[in-house]
């Protein structure tokens, strides 16, 4: 499946650094952890095993690179190590756009996109939000989350947070939220695999001659009667990606790439079943694909 | 006196005489006077002559014979007494691969004159194109050696869309690559794009836009995506970094076009790097002064600064060092400048920041503490208005009289907006050749008329007394500040329209900021820029006086090369 990689990203003094820092102090993980420059991440430096200009090797297995003006060959390094690490964790610059990084990541067929933890400091997002130069940039970077984290929550009286989290709410379609403070959150919560990241593959369908459809069952379906459906040429599928439950209730990743088809079970505890379906636009019979998905559906 | 005799090698520099002095002290430092047809000094006491002595590469005196001839021996150098001699042009934002480029096709549309002078065609539409790329195809003697091309600019080819199936054409067995003329883009055939791992289905990547079999086109768009392909069609970093044979291409170029002080806009001046051009720069035959600017990228401001102070101290005649370039934000024509509002014409979202604000602010003030000078890209509106306000921030925490920050590109900044540049002492470093490359396309696509008129307002910029500059960003177009002065003057598009008859500048406003408007920008105007006593004696040497020659016909001009510190360089078959 390819090595998993976790996005950090967050505007300029969101607590990045400090979320990595948190997880170089406790991991038991050999994390490879790619950030933009040394600048402040702070590793004891008796963890320290070996040092070049760009790589920090950390007691334990893991790794600290800067990748400054070269991301990609950063990456692409990662494939050929000889120690293949067990998470890679790529801390975005402040400016960049999520979709961006996952564009890039999406090309590299070594690499297993995981999600994007997506930091906000609750003490300045308001004035962020209404910014003359940067508010664009920070709502864009919002509502490409997987998980939005609101950081430093102990900087808010109790009113002013709840004001706060109803901004986001109402502003952003949030996927997943955690409040914290010192940008801690769990290991494995960051870590966690949040599926496809429906915004990406929305963003500029019309352009690329494809449309998408993402498509949220309510009830269960047959396994197979989907894969049929799937593969049916009469509807042109190019690809799709997610997970539904299957008739005993269980949830299952689907994953088709316009060749092989493959459905699995997961331990993951979905709620929800979503999956992106796309096809190339004059081909694509998306009408006709939906109707017929409802048909295969039992609530 | 001193015993010279005695000394086999010593720096003429070392040795505190009068130069009136060193004239006595006959053979070794010879006076040498050099006669023209006219010499223009841009030095308004003193406007035009035709003799000027030189000593130690610099100017004694510019004058008539009788009045600046010294009393003992001098040499009478009349070379150019035929000819006309102004200040060595400066050009105030270029690129040094525009040197490296020349070892790679070029497949542009417009004639492009090679560092030899050798001119290579333009391309004018796919057809030629596919028969320029099978000629060097046959050349090339290793079968699976990549072919790559740079400056391609289809939205001049009026004929079908370029994809991968056309440059299979030319080969199916080695990559081929060519950039676009705005290094936004590039076109690769499916060997290419079979080794970069992208000749596959399924692909959704905005910047592999896809073709009717659901594969790539091999149409590349954006740095990021270019960047995965570049290694794999010959385009690699190695291309165009550190390369000394690049870099002595440039000093060719820059002697073509009359240039004796060419800044070099955005390096990251690595270690190598800067060794590299510290050796090419101090050839006795290299015709160029670079003044070189440390690219802000991958670097926060608080690292930068450090670096940036020690690169100053190695600093020389032929390359000063210790300046910073940032970039905050795109280009126009890719969309990705951050305009105000309306923004884009044709309703394309707002671009986005390239350097974020805090850290263009904490460039800013820890670059004034720090006597630093700093050059900021801004093309569109909004990031012009970002670079004030965070200037003026920094100007309150750190006041500094002189810092010269400089605005580069600035093509869509208001009168408003020149006037807050006054007064924050900011200088301008306008993107005159725009008009004539995209100036078509501002008009129709990206920011339509009225601000297609009003882009590049060299008029407005002097009107509100900012120090002036005009540049071709080499090599987005081609190096060339007669070319440059001629657009100001002109404002004519590539169609032929007159883009804002308002803001054309006259001649001499031209000349002043292609010599001593673009040096004052690099805070070198004291050394360059015109032709006066203490001056380095760098001129361009032209066949007529752009004086006498009609504005319109003054990109057309013949540049027979340049002096620089007093050293003739002619170029060969100058067409």
């Amino acid at each position: 499946m390819g090595i998993p990689l976790t996005l950090i990203s967050g505007y300029l003094g969101t607590g990045k650094t400090t979320l990595i820092n948190n997880l170089l102090r406790t991991t038991k993980k050999k994390i490879a952890l790619l950030v933009n420059d040394f600048g402040d991440v702070n590793i004891d430096e008796s963890l320290i095993e070996a040092r070049t200009d760009s790589v920090l090797s950390i007691a334990g297995g893991c790794v600290c690179c800067s990748y400054g003006n070269e991301l990609i060959e950063t990456l692409e390094s990662m494939n050929s190590n000889e120690i293949l690490p067990d998470h890679i964790v790529l801390e975005a610059s402040g400016i960049a756009l999520p979709s961006k990084i996952i564009q890039t990541i999406s090309l590299m067929d070594f690499l297993s996109f995981h999600g994007t933890v997506l930091l906000t400091d609750a003490s300045r997002l308001r004035s962020q939000l209404n910014d003359l130069y940067i508010s664009d940039t920070i709502s864009l970077q919002i509502e490409q989350h997987d998980l939005l984290v609101l950081n430093k929550t102990d900087l808010l009286k109790e009113d002013e947070l709840l004001n706060c989290i109803d901004t986001l709410s109402k502003r952003f379609e949030i996927r997943k939220f955690l409040k914290t403070v010192n940008a801690y959150i769990e290991e494995e919560d960051m870590l966690l695999d949040f599926g496809p990241s429906h915004k990406i593959n929305l963003e500029k369908k019309q352009e690329h001659g494809f449309i998408s459809s993402t498509i949220k069952p309510t009830g269960t379906m047959n396994a197979e009667a989907l894969s049929t459906l799937l593969r049916d040429p009469v509807y042109n599928i190019e690809r799709a990606k997610g997970f539904f439950k299957n008739k005993k209730g269980e949830v299952c990743t689907i994953q088709y790439d316009g060749l092989t088809l493959k459905i699995e079970k997961t331990e993951k505890n979905e709620k929800e079943s979503v999956f992106v379906v796309i096809g190339k636009k004059n081909f694509y019979n998306e009408k006709e694909f939906v109707e017929k998905l409802n048909g295969i559906q039992t609530q | 006196m001193i015993d010279y005799h005695s000394k086999v090698t010593f720096n003429i520099n070392d040795i505190k005489l009068s130069y009136k002095q060193k004239f006595f002290l006959k053979g070794l430092f010879l006076l040498k006077i050099f006669k023209a047809k006219k010499i223009i000094t841009m030095n308004p006491r003193n406007p035009e002559a035709q003799y000027m002595s030189v000593l130690d590469g610099k100017i004694v005196q510019v004058g008539d014979l009788n009045t600046i001839k010294p009393e003992g021996k001098y040499e009478l150098d009349k070379s150019f007494e035929n000819y006309v001699l102004m200040p060595g042009l400066v050009e105030g934002h270029s690129h040094l691969f525009e040197g490296a480029l020349w070892s790679k096709l070029y497949c542009g549309y417009f004639d492009r004159q090679k560092p030899d002078g050798t001119m290579s065609l333009g391309i004018k539409n796919v057809k030629e194109l596919v028969q320029t790329l099978k000629h060097e195809n046959e050349t090339l003697l290793d079968p699976n050696a990549p072919l790559a091309g740079w400056g391609l600019d289809p939205i001049y080819f009026d004929d079908k869309a370029l994809d991968r199936k056309i440059l299979d054409v030319v080969s199916d067995q080695r990559p081929i690559g060519i950039l676009h003329a705005s290094g936004h883009k590039l076109n690769i055939n499916s060997v290419g794009l079979k080794l970069a791992g992208f000749l596959r289905t399924g692909i959704n990547h905005e910047g592999l836009p896809l073709g009717e079999d659901g594969l790539p086109s091999g149409e590349i768009r954006g740095a990021e995506t270019i960047a995965l392909v570049t290694r794999h069609v010959g385009l690699g970093k190695d291309w165009l970094s550190g390369d000394s044979e690049g870099l002595r291409n440039f000093g060719k170029i820059c002697a073509r076009a009359g240039v004796t002080t060419a800044a070099d806009l955005a390096n990251l001046q690595t270690d190598e790097a800067v060794e590299m051009m510290l050796k090419v720069t101090s050839e006795t035959d290299f015709p160029a002064r670079i003044v070189s600017l440390r690219y802000m990228q991958g670097i926060s401001p608080k690292e930068l600064i450090p670096k940036v102070l020690e690169l100053k101290q190695k600093s020389t005649e032929n390359l000063r060092l210790g300046a910073i370039k940032i970039v905050a934000d795109g280009s126009i024509q890719g969309f990705t400048a951050r305009l105000k509002w309306p923004g884009y014409y044709n309703g394309a979202p707002n671009g986005m920041w390239y350097t974020a604000p805090e850290h263009i602010q904490e460039a800013y003030e820890l670059a004034l503490e720090n006597n630093i000078l700093v050059h900021t890209h801004t093309n569109g509106d909004e990031a012009t208005e970002l670079a004030l306000d965070c200037l003026e921030g920094a100007l309150a925490k750190f006041p500094k009289n002189d810092h010269r920050f400089t605005l580069q590109h600035c093509q869509l900044a208001s009168t408003a907006q020149f006037k807050r540049m006054h007064k924050l002492g900011m200088c301008a470093n306008l993107f005159s050749n725009h008009h004539f490359y995209w100036g078509d396309e501002h008009y129709s696509l990206t920011v339509g008329p009225e601000r297609a008129h009003r882009m590049n307002a060299c008029k407005t910029a002097l009107q509100e007394k900012v120090p002036l500059a005009i540049h071709s960003d080499a090599p987005v177009t081609p190096l060339g500040p007669l070319f440059t002065a001629w657009c100001a003057m002109n404002r004519l598009t590539f169609s032929g329209r007159t883009l804002g008859d308002y803001e054309k500048i006259n001649k001499m406003e031209a000349l002043y900021a292609i010599t001593l408007g673009a040096a004052f920008t690099l805070k070198i105007d004291h050394e360059v820029g015109s032709l006066e006593t203490g001056k380095k004696a760098d001129c361009c040497v032209l066949e007529e006086d752009p004086f006498d020659i009609d504005e319109i016909k003054f990109k057309d001009q013949k540049i027979l090369g340049t002096i620089k510190g007093g050293k003739p360089h002619i170029i060969e078959n100058s067409s």
